[in-house]
């Protein structure tokens, strides 16, 4: 309850804070704004989808456009799911790719 | 090496008027001369104008990687001496199959022809031409003797940053996600900038030695220019790490508009609009109010 109630919570703070990546059915969004993070500053990354419930979401993280940090397909259950939650202690780049059926959202900070 | 500098007028701007456009040959150090087309206002008093000095994309046929008058004219009606200058010493205004020709030619590749070689590796000579161009630009008696902006975008981004490195006098750049940047990035586990020459299966030993002259990451340090960068934090090109690793070199003041949403081309997909309004205003703004 408290993790679906903290999920939602965020879900509505992004959507003040959001930016829209290559929007249509499938949205990332992220808690800065701008994509730029202090050191140690958490990082969380929302997808958020429209009538996709039951389909297969993929995943996709990379780090310096090289390392890949996450590598996963899951299953939407809801419009909004939390896809990527970390800190960096050091300079680095992330890009997260979010693709579906029927689209696909990529966004970096 | 004295100045040769051959002009021919370009017939479609004589109605141009109060503005002339020549198409330009300047000789230089390496295998090619800078070419491209220079435009001013006529009767302009001396040392009232700062320069603008553009300069292209990778390619050699596509219209990104050509001079034209009219971007050379457009900067001239701002009140600028401004050249045009192509990346490759190409003949300016020839038909598609020339730059076919070249491209399928003496240019495949260019970007890794002699890659482990300082001597050799072919962005010496296009940054010669670089220098070259300045060189004359510097020489016009309009030249208000402080301002001189150089405007590109990815392989021109990193010409624009390598300007700003290697002549001082270049006292600001806008660099539109650049490339040559970070090239020895994959010894820290990152992407390097394009063209990824540490990533091709030539001599790391030999490219160790030969790429830290033509890195834009190495070639800033000491550079007070201003520098107005657009950064894709989703470029696969031109990655982010590289812009950063190469600006945080410089020493002059750094204008950065880092994009969540860009990937190296200009966004789409219903991010244009968000993209005019808040980097590409700004940008023109910036380069308006520079050159006022």
């Amino acid at each position: 309850m408290k993790r679906f109630l903290s999920v939602s919570l965020l879900a509505v703070i992004f959507t003040c804070l959001s930016v829209v990546a290559q929007a249509q059915n499938i949205r990332l969004i992220q808690t800065n704004e701008s994509g730029i993070y202090k050191k140690g500053q958490k990082i969380s990354v929302l997808v958020l989808t429209s009538n996709q419930i039951r389909d297969s979401l993929r995943i996709r993280v990379l780090k310096n456009n090289n390392q890949i940090l996450i590598e996963k397909t899951t299953k939407i259950l809801s419009d909004s799911l939390l896809v990527f939650e970390s800190s960096f202690s050091e300079p680095c780049s992330i890009i997260i790719e979010a693709r579906i059926k029927d689209g696909n959202s990529t966004i970096g900070l | 090496m004295p100045l040769d500098v051959k002009t021919a007028p370009v017939a479609d701007t004589i109605s141009e008027k109060g503005f002339s456009c020549v198409n330009v040959g300047i000789n230089c150090l390496g295998p090619k001369p800078a070419r491209g087309y220079f435009a001013k206002r006529e009767n302009a008093a001396p040392k009232s104008l700062p320069i603008v000095l553009l300069v292209h994309a990778a390619g050699d046929k596509g219209p990104w990687c050509c001079s034209e008058p009219v971007n050379a004219l457009t900067y001239a009606k701002m009140g600028t001496l401004c050249f045009d200058l192509n990346a490759h010493g190409m003949l300016n205004g020839q038909p598609e199959s020339y730059y076919a020709g070249l491209e399928s030619g003496v240019l495949k590749n260019y970007y890794l022809q002699g890659v482990i070689s300082p001597e050799n590796f072919y962005f010496k000579g296009m940054y010669q031409r670089l220098l070259r161009t300045i060189d004359f630009l510097t020489r016009q008696p309009e030249w208000d003797g402080k301002r001189i902006l150089v405007i590109g975008e990815s392989q021109g981004g990193g010409q624009a940053l390598a300007a700003a490195g290697l002549d001082h006098r270049v006292s600001a750049v806008v660099a539109i996600v650049p490339a040559m940047c970070d090239w020895l990035a994959p010894h820290s586990q990152r992407m390097g900038g394009w063209p990824q020459p540490f990533e091709t299966n030539a001599s790391k030993e030999d490219m160790l030695i030969a790429l830290p002259y033509f890195d834009a990451a190495n070639i800033l340090k000491g550079s007070k220019a201003t520098i107005f960068t657009e950064i894709g934090l989703i470029d696969m090109t031109c990655p982010s790490t590289s812009v950063y690793t190469a600006i945080n070199q410089s020493e002059g003041e750094k204008i950065i508009y880092a994009v969540p949403y860009r990937p190296h081309h200009q966004p789409q997909n219903g991010m244009t609009k968000t993209w005019e309004e808040t980097v590409y205003k700004p940008r023109e703004l910036f380069i308006r109010n520079y050159l006022k």
